[in-house]
């Protein structure tokens, strides 16, 4: 697992371990990296067989790693009910084929962090955040109005699933790329706006979370899209943006449901494991709600389950608990296909083309749409 | 552009020319001039300091004192490029990418000399050297004898005023270095410039010089003919480092007595001595052949080991050496200065 | 006695075998075959269907043409900053030991350290440089948000660290030469200048050409620097063929086309020095600078 989740969990690990005498786990700690540890992992498959029982998953990669045939299938062990107990949206990026492969650990989903001392309420459209922003520069209040991630990654594309979401669009319908539509074109063409105008930086197109943070934290910007671990980041003592900070879902167009790019991390068990019903074992104790429960109290930690989002001591030690639960329930998925990493890559890079400037709007729109076809075509995969 | 066999540039005249390098002197306020069309060498050990001279001479080196003058031409001040000097460097230092022809033209191209006239002297040099056959040779595909001719001809095809060669034989073989001696000696005397040789080899100086300058710890010892710094030393360093094998040197009644082998001879202490001769008893110790001759160590009882060199062994048995008291030369055992 | 010549040779054979042309029939194996999450990691033979891609894919030559161009540009500006430090480094100054490590450590620090420490430097408006722009009254410049701006960056990083090797391999050439050649020179009245160009040059060439093939070798298949520098952006403008192939493999899952697009920048590789090699013996060019 990465290496920030194997240092959360180490005391759990270490309970877990003088708690039976039958199994004893040991986690590897990968990079620090999403990219990094799938490299790690995929590399030890690759060889066939890999060392590892359970793999802690982004839930981007359950469909490749399915269709690679690396994963086991989870409802023959868990039942059909295994993901009864989770929150709404949770559920969401861990079956996929008719199968379980995942049980999610931590959510994780896209929000707008906003300034509370700088405005009485978050905006909710994307014409209130370019207002609400002109108005804050303008009164020398902040230098930027908004930053987000818009380097050529995987970051650029979450962003872009929330608001084309909340645009009333989608990337894939049906498995057709619908990346030509109104919703598609208004997102590109409003992102390389808020360039355009000044509320974000031109250097967003090299940002991602940790450079957007930066800025926010400096307090140089009003608004931030960030994932829930800016939240303790921004609150922890002696930062200047602590008790100055909300929280809330992705502008959206009106009418329409705000979204929240989802992200969460699970369990997966990997079919070359030598010791399935040991494994079972722990992943049932690592997604527990008393595992969860400890997490989100020691790290911030989201969890996933109903159980715990509701437990009022928790609620109030954690306040922001129920905003996040609102967050989740607006989780979005991005395209569930094993070829996911092929669109992306081609949706990051048109993005992040248009936001530079490199490309109009509306010409980028019709090639990422016709690339994203023809990808879907050559690689005979269904969307 | 004159002719250098029919005329002369002047005399070379070093006066008092020092080189420091911080702390260290490596050559003491060395005076000496040579002739036009005179052949000088510069003889003594590693580290005598003749090749700083050499270099000092051609401008590679910056004086710390002293001048150095051709003729009425004060060289002190010029850059190497303008002292008119040709120079053979011990490595030869032939440019290993340019062919025979182009090691000898470079210069003169970086002069900006035309064509024509450069074709028309690199063809006198190159006849002149026996060169023609290797024009278009890079220096690896050359002998050693071969390459040392390329040198020459590079040096020889500037019309220099001055000739400069730091042991141009050492890098040939011994045979080669003798028949090519008097071959070497008439083409630098033809020149008609002022010629200095540097070398550690005693045979090649005389070979080739008409006079030697002999140096040691960057100090002049003596400069003279061949045959005076043979027969006349001017002191102990001198006398042992011309002569082969090297002179004998012994105390007798508080002074240092030089003997060269060659003047020894052995006779049984029983035979008759004539006047004016000495004599001392000895033991072989033992004996070496030279090829053509022979030296044979002898010790007395003294505790004295002389050499003797002798047309054939000594056979065993009790000897005394003899020789003419006119052979011995005379030592300060202070200073080393012969007295004698 | 000739087998005896072979078993000679054997293990030098055997490690060439294992190292390099076992990988590259693998390869040409695999870009025959589709192997990708469609396929279920399982091989299935789909003849030159690849390669026809290969052929048709516009980002393959995108890609080949900004690699060319990255590593055309900053070798070029390796040698001739390394063939200046090497001189410089040449010079007997003092403390010349001292400095000739100090001007290695680049060289030294491992590529992905190296580049973060450059995004950090070219971050705006927190970055040194920008710090800097900004205390001076200036606008800061967003480097790594413009393609021709990164795409300098790139260079630059990738030129900070390996001319120190560059250098290091021409001050070992320049050592060869005989001081005696200079005093020659110097003798014939050739100025520094004519020096450099007379002897200094041509006699550096071998290694110049070491330096060339080794650094144009590692260039054309620079990956790290890129990967945490831009991650071939903007607008996937500074993307290597390496990284291209990289994600195949890695991100996408697609081995058959990874072995297709490693094998065609193979093939494209050969032909550059095949160009080259016709360059190099081309009569007008071959002088005495050999």
């Amino acid at each position: 697992m990465p290496a920030s989740f194997a240092d959360a969990t180490a005391p759990l690990v270490e309970r877990f371990n003088k708690s039976q005498s039958r199994i004893q786990l040991s986690v590897s700690r990968g990079p620090l990296d999403t990219d990094a540890v799938s490299d790690l992992a995929i590399s030890s498959l690759l060889l066939g067989s890999s060392p590892y029982d359970l793999l802690l998953m982004d839930v981007t990669w359950t469909p490749k790693y399915a269709a690679a045939g690396w994963l086991e299938p989870l409802e023959q062990w868990l039942g059909s009910g295994a993901l009864d107990d989770l929150a709404p949206g949770a559920e969401l990026g861990n079956a996929f084929d008719g199968h379980l492969w995942r049980l999610p650990l931590v959510a994780d989903m896209g929000l707008l962090y906003w300034r509370t001392d700088l405005m009485p309420e978050p905006p909710q459209t994307p014409e209130e955040l370019v207002a609400i922003s002109q108005q804050l520069q303008r009164a020398g209040k902040v230098r930027w109005g908004y930053v987000w991630q818009g380097r050529q990654y995987e970051g650029l594309s979450c962003v872009v699933v929330e608001l084309l979401q909340g645009a009333g669009g989608r990337w894939l319908d049906q498995g057709q790329p619908q990346l030509n539509s109104a919703a598609a074109r208004n997102v590109s063409r409003w992102l390389r706006d808020l360039v355009i105008l000044g509320i974000t930086p031109p250097s967003v197109a090299n940002m991602t979370e940790a450079d957007a943070l930066q800025t926010f934290e400096t307090g140089d910007a009003a608004f931030m899209r960030n994932w829930p671990y800016a939240w303790a980041e921004l609150n922890r003592p002696g930062s200047k943006l602590a008790g100055k900070v909300g929280i809330t879902t992705m502008v959206g167009a009106v009418g329409v449901p705000h979204a929240a790019t989802q992200g969460s991390w699970g369990f997966s068990l990997l079919s070359g494991s030598g010791h399935q019903s040991a494994a079972i074992e722990v992943l049932r104790f690592l997604t527990s709600a008393e595992t969860q429960t400890e997490l989100n109290r020691r790290w911030g930690y989201t969890p996933t389950r109903l159980s715990v989002f509701t437990d009022p001591a928790l609620i109030a030690e954690n306040p922001v608990l129920p905003e996040l639960q609102r967050a989740l329930a607006a989780s979005v998925l991005r395209p569930l296909t094993p070829i996911y990493a092929q669109l992306s890559d081609l949706l990051s890079r048109e993005f992040n083309a248009v936001i530079t400037g490199e490309i109009k709007a509306d010409p980028g729109m019709e090639q990422l749409q016709s690339n994203s076809e023809r990808l879907i075509l050559s690689s005979g995969a269904r969307g | 552009m004159s002719q250098p066999s029919t005329t002369s540039t002047g005399k070379l005249r070093l006066t008092q020319v020092s080189r420091r390098i911080g702390a260290q002197l490596l050559l003491d306020q060395l005076s000496l001039e040579v002739e036009p069309g005179e052949i000088l060498a510069l003889l003594g050990p590693s580290g005598c300091g003749k090749s700083t001279t050499l270099r000092l001479i051609a401008g590679l080196d910056p004086l710390s004192g002293g001048a150095v003058w051709l003729g009425e031409r004060n060289l002190t001040p010029l850059p190497p490029g303008e002292r008119r000097v040709g120079m053979v460097f011990q490595s030869y230092a032939l440019y290993p990418h340019l062919s025979v022809e182009r090691n000898l033209s470079l210069g003169l191209e970086l002069r900006g000399q035309n064509q024509a006239s450069i074709q028309g002297e690199l063809q006198r040099v190159l006849s002149l050297l026996e060169l023609e056959g290797l024009r278009q040779r890079r220096p690896a595909e050359l002998s050693g004898g071969q390459r040392q001719r390329v040198a020459l001809a590079r040096a020889l095809l500037r019309q220099p005023d001055l000739f400069l060669l730091d042991e141009p034989m050492s890098n040939l073989d011994a045979r080669l270095r003798e028949d090519l001696r008097p071959e070497l000696r008439q083409l630098l005397r033809s020149a008609g410039v002022p010629v200095i040789v540097v070398t550690h080899d005693q045979q090649e100086a005389m070979g080739l010089a008409d006079r030697i300058a002999v140096l040691q710890e960057g100090r002049l010892q003596q400069l003279d003919t061949a045959e005076q710094l043979y027969s006349r030393p001017a002191n102990r360093f001198v006398a042992r480092f011309i002569g082969t094998p090297s002179i004998n040197l012994f105390s007798r009644d508080g002074q240092e007595i030089g003997l060269r082998p060659e003047h020894l001879e052995l006779a049984r202490p029983d035979a008759p001595q004539a006047e004016g001769w000495r004599g001392l008893d000895g033991q072989i110790s033992h004996q070496e052949w030279l090829g053509d001759r022979v030296v044979v160590h002898l010790t007395t009882p003294g505790g004295t080991t002389l050499r003797v060199l002798r047309p054939r062994p000594a056979p065993e048995g009790p000897w005394q050496v003899r020789w003419s008291s006119d052979a011995e030369l005379h030592f300060d055992p202070r200073t080393g200065v012969r007295i004698h | 006695m000739r087998w005896r010549l072979w078993l000679l040779i054997a293990p030098a054979l055997a490690l060439l075998l294992a190292l390099f042309i076992a990988p590259l029939l693998h390869y040409l194996w695999l870009s025959g075959h589709a192997q990708s999450v469609v396929t279920g990691l399982e091989p299935r033979p789909v003849g030159a269907q690849q390669w026809l891609r290969l052929l048709n894919d516009g980002r393959f030559w995108q890609d080949a043409g900004q690699t060319l161009r990255f590593a055309v540009c900053s070798v070029g500006l390796e040698l001739i900053l390394g063939l200046a430090m090497a001189l410089l480094l040449h010079q007997p100054i003092r403390g010349r030991a001292a400095i000739r490590t100090i001007t290695l450590l680049p060289w030294a620090l491992p590529t992905t350290v190296m580049a973060l420490g450059w995004r950090w430097i070219f971050n705006d408006p927190y970055g040194p440089i920008n710090q800097v722009l900004q205390a001076l009254g200036l606008q800061p410049v967003g480097f790594l948000a413009n393609p021709a701006l990164t795409w300098l960056a790139l260079v630059w990083a990738d030129t900070w660290k390996t001319t120190p090797f560059v250098a290091l391999l021409l001050l070992a050439g320049l050592q060869t030469i005989p001081e005696d050649l200079y005093d020659a020179a110097r003798l014939e009245g050739a100025t520094r200048w004519q020096c450099l160009w007379r002897i200094t040059l041509p006699l550096l060439v071998p290694y110049l050409l070491i330096a060339l093939l080794f650094r144009l070798a590692q260039a054309l298949g620079v990956f790290d620097l890129i990967q945490v520098l831009s991650g071939g952006g903007p607008a996937g403008s500074t993307e290597s063929l390496a990284l291209y192939a990289y994600l195949n493999a890695m991100r996408f899952l697609d081995f058959g086309y990874s072995a297709t697009i490693t094998l065609g920048s193979f093939v494209l590789l050969v032909l550059l020095g095949g160009i080259g090699a016709v360059l190099w013996r081309w009569r007008p060019l071959a002088g005495e600078w050999r």
